[in-house]
């Protein structure tokens, strides 16, 4: 309600009901000590009245004033009163005494006085006068009532220090009894606050005793309990974690597999269009431009002979041996370096033997595993082809070395004359020819160099990166 | 010697065939005090061995009734006294419970009364110890005019020499008190007699007062005056005045219904001292005159 804390609460539980007891207790006594006290004072009004009504009775009865007075002097001297008065039965003063020194609160008392005959007979319903008995008069006197509020305060005084007593040490007691149970409580709460910020470890301090400690100990078995299942349950997260990273991987390197599985079949695709399309484009060129050119020779062919028929003759072939060399770059499919460089020698052997130059020609094995894409064959053959007619054209050589051999991660091809070419200086590098090649050397991912030897003759070697084939 | 000759009466009752009728005990008034003494006569008969039925009935119940000749009317009480004795001036009657100055004058024959007041000469000879010890040996007695049985008694008292007897007559208006108050300065006792205008009320209250105030022992008549103040009483108990009452009725019943010999019967009485009042006025109680039950 008004407190939150343990201890104040069951100190408050404790206290309030003991201050309650102690309240009612303290106002019992108090009010028995102030009815005795007021017990005292009517008893001694009623004593004095009593003595009074005895001894003015008579002189009341025989309306006897002297007597009064005797009397009255006589009670007011003896019980210290105020004043005193008797009045007779008509209701006339008779005597009225005061005491001058006397002025604080009076007390006063009024009692009948009553002349009340004897019964005189034993057998009382015989002859009994049976009147009710006759008022003589009324006594009224008065006294300061200091003993009794003396009496009274003292009745305060131990009331109320016996109160306070009795509540101090009933709160001592109910600290002293109530400390060990709030303690054994409060360790249990403070546990039960780090149980739950998630403190396992916590554990409650086993300070009480019987029930309580019983609690206790069960209190810390459910902490240990929980502490297990909750190590249990994260090592099952963990696990589960885990397994879940681990699938999420193995999606992911799914996706990515199917990603690249879905580029490759996009590419395969693109590669059968281009290789479809390129082969229409073959079969276009070999139909049409290579059909008319062997029709055109076989015009030639009946024609007489003569130089501009062998010019002509020369030409056509050329252009057909040329059509046959693109047709074949762009029909070649897994073709190997081997066959591609024999293929050149065929056809550029005959045309050395008519000229007069001696070709040798050192092809190493592995060509024949090396496997070269269509492309890749053509910038070959071109470069080929660049290589042997600049020869055939500027050297004026009679020997021409060819030479094609791996070295290392790269593959080199080396073609070498013995011409009688002397180039100025620059004329290497200002040719359109030469550009060609090397550009198309660039494009197979290789490089050229040519240089001269011996007296005229040059060294031309191409180097491009390839890969046996298994 | 009395329970000897009660059981010989008894005797003779049954060897002898009685031919006396019923016993009628009559109450003055129907309350408390007549019916425990009509219920200790009853009590007294059957110990005695009278088995015969006695009624009890009250005044009011029992007038007009009719009854036989030898039927026995007890009446108890000064009422029933004074009614019966009129009304049935033939019958046989027992009077109990009254003092002697209630008889109704002009009996018939055949009647008989157990008083409640003790003889006037028992106080005195009471009072004659008591005189010994005091200043003045003159004994004061207080009567109203009109008591004549009393002043009667009184002429006849025996007085021991020195001792004398002042005697009071009190009219009827005027105070007691005031008379008695007089003579009690002189005064060696006061005998209180069984009068209503003298010891009744405030005037008894005032005379034991004044007497105490002078020092004057009073000899009353009844236990109640040992409360009251008196030095001595001289007095029947109820029960002994019941057992009176049951002997005159065996008496009657053994004569078989002729009337009895001796007509005023005193139950046997006892003397007892108020010691407070003895030592207060500094007498000493003489030996043997306490509480022993005398005939």
């Amino acid at each position: 309600m008004f407190a939150t804390k343990l201890k104040t609460q069951l100190l408050l539980i404790t206290i309030l009901p003991l201050l309650l007891t102690i309240s009612v207790v303290s106002l019992f006594i108090l009010f028995d000590v102030l009815d005795g006290i007021e017990t005292e004072v009517v008893k001694r009004g009623e004593s004095i009245a009593s003595q009074a009504s005895v001894m003015s009775e008579f002189p009341l009865y025989t309306g006897d004033i002297d007597a009064l007075q005797d009397i009255a002097e006589l009670i007011l001297r003896t019980h210290d009163l105020s004043y005193i008065r008797f009045i007779d039965s008509t209701g006339q003063l008779m005597i009225h005494e005061n005491n001058a020194s006397t002025t604080d609160t009076l007390r006063e008392f009024s009692f009948p006085v009553y002349l009340q005959a004897p019964n005189l007979e034993d057998f009382s319903n015989l002859g009994s006068d049976t009147t009710q008995p006759a008022a003589l008069g009324t006594i009224d006197f008065g006294f300061v009532d200091n003993s009794a509020e003396a009496q009274r305060f003292e009745a305060y005084t131990k009331v109320l220090s016996i109160s306070m007593v009795a509540l101090a040490l009933g709160v001592i007691m109910v600290y002293l009894f109530s400390r060990r149970i709030s303690d054994a409580i409060g360790n249990l709460v403070n546990t039960a606050e780090k149980l739950e910020n998630k403190d396992f470890a916590a554990r409650a301090e086993e300070n009480g005793a019987g029930e309580l400690l019983s609690f206790q100990r069960s209190f810390n078995a459910m902490i240990s309990s929980l502490e297990q299942n909750d190590a249990e349950l994260q090592e099952k997260i963990s696990a589960a974690t885990a397994s879940l990273n681990y699938t999420v991987n193995q999606l992911s390197e799914k996706n990515v597999a199917l990603a690249q599985q879905r580029q490759e079949t996009i590419d395969l695709e693109r590669s059968k269009a281009i290789l479809e399309e390129r082969e229409r484009i073959m079969r276009d060129m070999h139909d049409g431009i290579g059909g008319q050119l062997v029709a055109s020779l076989a015009m030639l062919e009946r024609e007489q002979d003569s130089e501009m028929k062998q010019n002509i003759h020369s030409v056509l072939t050329e252009c057909l041996n040329d059509l046959r060399l693109i047709i074949h770059s762009l029909s070649m499919q897994n073709s190997v370096l081997g066959s591609l460089l024999a293929d050149f020698k065929y056809r550029t052997s005959r045309k050395l033997e008519q000229l007069g130059i001696e070709l040798e020609w050192r092809v190493d094995m592995d060509a024949d595993h090396l496997a070269i894409k269509p492309q890749t064959g053509l910038h070959l053959l071109r470069i080929l082809q660049e290589a042997f007619t600049n020869i055939l054209k500027h050297s004026g050589a009679d020997l021409i070395r060819v030479r094609a051999e791996p070295m290392d991660d790269i593959f080199r091809i080396v073609i070498e004359d013995n011409g009688q070419f002397q180039p100025p200086a620059g004329a290497l590098e200002a040719g359109h020819g030469i550009r060609n090649m090397r550009s198309r050397a660039a494009k197979l991912g290789g490089n050229l160099d040519i240089e001269t030897i011996g007296s005229g003759g040059c060294r031309l070697i191409l180097s491009f990166p390839c890969t046996a084939s298994p | 010697m009395t329970r000897l000759l009660t059981a010989i009466i008894l005797l003779l009752c049954v060897l002898s065939q009685a031919q006396a009728g019923s016993v009628h005990i009559v109450l003055s008034e129907q309350n408390q005090a007549y019916q425990q003494a009509a219920t200790d006569i009853q009590t007294a008969l059957k110990q005695q061995g009278f088995n015969e039925t006695s009624h009890i009935s009250n005044l009011a119940s029992f007038s007009g009734q009719s009854l036989s000749a030898d039927d026995l009317i007890v009446s108890i009480g000064a009422d029933a006294t004074q009614q019966l004795s009129r009304a049935y001036p033939k019958q046989q009657h027992l009077f109990s419970f009254i003092d002697k100055s209630a008889l109704p004058p002009h009996l018939a024959p055949n009647w008989g009364a157990v008083l409640l007041d003790q003889p006037l000469q028992r106080l005195v000879d009471t009072s004659v110890d008591i005189l010994k010890q005091r200043p003045s040996n003159t004994l004061v007695i207080a009567v109203s005019a009109g008591n004549s049985t009393l002043r009667e008694d009184i002429k006849h008292l025996s007085l021991p020499e020195p001792i004398k007897l002042e005697v009071l007559v009190i009219d009827e208006d005027t105070e007691p008190a005031k008379i008695v108050d007089k003579a009690l300065f002189n005064a060696g006792a006061l005998i209180a007699v069984r009068d209503k205008h003298v010891w009744a009320g405030e005037n008894a209250k005032w005379m034991l007062y004044q007497s105490y105030k002078y020092n004057v022992p009073v000899i009353g008549y009844s236990k109640s005056f040992l409360k009251a103040g008196a030095l001595v009483s001289v007095y029947a108990s109820l029960t002994e005045t019941a057992n009176a009452t049951a002997n005159r009725i065996l008496y009657w019943h053994t004569q078989q219904g002729k009337p009895p010999g001796e007509r005023i019967h005193y139950p046997r009485y006892v003397i007892e001292y108020n010691k407070n009042i003895a030592r207060a006025l500094k007498i000493t109680i003489p030996e043997g005159g306490q509480d022993n039950v005398r005939d």
